[in-house]
């Protein structure tokens, strides 16, 4: 284990963009961070704000025209390594908005996050639980941690 | 004075047991270990026991999340009804809409819980030789509403062909 890699493990820092969604994902993955119940800051994780700060990139919602420019330089704007996680039914495939109309998809819809930016991790749930989120973030962890 | 020392003292002794004995902790150690070893399984969508395999719910799925899997071998649940098949749902494709709970014959016509769920099936455990034999009283063009969907995909083939046109 390299002397980067060590430090690294030690100050995960979290950053959680929401894209339109309804709100349950982003209370229950601010919850899994910040309440004592699941509390990730035990695992040396942490809730950031800021891009240049970010290791995890967690995006929330079905990504609507309105925000796919500011989600694309949020992305690029994270330094290397990164790892990218999609939480909750409407980031994995659209949701309820994108197929609102049943077969005819949404027109504000330009989702899912995957067509949009590359994803190492997608959390199904509507909304997604908060053991499932703190999984799926652990689950990203190595590829931060094994690169160079 | 006094009560300042007091304040600092009960500071001290509180933090010393927060230290040493990991006091005020609310996580429970069985959830940490789990989450540290990567143990945390998706929950149960489907009671494979009392399950009839009508396939209903993957004939009302609005995003064809659930799929069809074929048993090792049939199951009679009570005579003259013979069970094939079970469903799996597919979580990466579910928009949770939980039509496929609301049409599931055990919720919809008997009032107990569905045999399908998107989020957790939890523990289902009805007495289904009982409840088939039980009269339901249901219109006539409910009946031909329903037996559109039940072991039928006649709906879904003509959604098919007018989706080929």
């Amino acid at each position: 284990m390299s002397l980067k890699s060590y430090s690294r493990a030690r100050a995960v820092h979290v950053m959680l963009v929401y894209t339109g969604g309804c709100n349950g994902c982003d209370i229950e993955i601010v919850n899994c961070i910040l309440s004592p119940k699941y509390d990730a800051e035990q695992y040396k994780v942490f809730l950031t704000w800021n891009p240049r700060e970010a290791d995890v990139l967690v995006v929330t919602g079905p990504v609507t025209k309105h925000v796919e420019a500011p989600l694309k330089a949020i992305y690029e704007s994270i330094p290397e390594p990164k790892a990218v996680v999609a939480a909750g039914a409407c980031a994995t495939m659209g949701g309820v908005y994108k197929n609102i109309h049943g077969d005819i998809p949404s027109e504000e819809i330009s989702g899912p996050v995957d067509q949009i930016i590359p994803v190492d991790a997608k959390i199904p749930g509507c909304a997604v639980r908060p053991e499932d989120v703190l999984s799926g973030v652990v689950s990203a962890l190595p590829l931060l941690l094994n690169a160079k | 004075m006094k009560n300042l020392g007091i304040i600092f003292l009960e500071g001290i002794y509180s933090n010393i047991k927060r230290i040493l004995f990991a006091s005020d902790r609310v996580t429970d150690m069985e959830l940490r270990n789990k989450i540290l070893n990567g143990e945390i399984v998706p929950t149960d969508k489907v009671a494979e026991v009392p399950c009839i395999g009508c396939s209903g719910c993957k004939n009302v799925c609005p995003t064809g999340a659930i799929e069809m899997v074929s048993l090792e071998e049939p199951v009679e649940v009570i005579e003259g009804i013979i069970k094939k098949e079970k469903p799996e749902l597919n979580s990466l494709k579910c928009v949770h809409c939980y039509h496929c709970h609301d049409f599931c014959p055990l919720y919809a016509l008997f009032g107990e819980a569905g045999t399908i769920h998107p989020n957790d099936v939890g523990d289902v455990n009805p007495d289904i030789k009982e409840l088939l034999k039980k009269p339901v009283k249901i219109s006539e063009d409910k009946i031909a509403y329903i037996s559109k969907f039940l072991s039928d995909n006649a709906v879904i083939r003509k959604r098919e062909d007018q989706n080929s046109k």
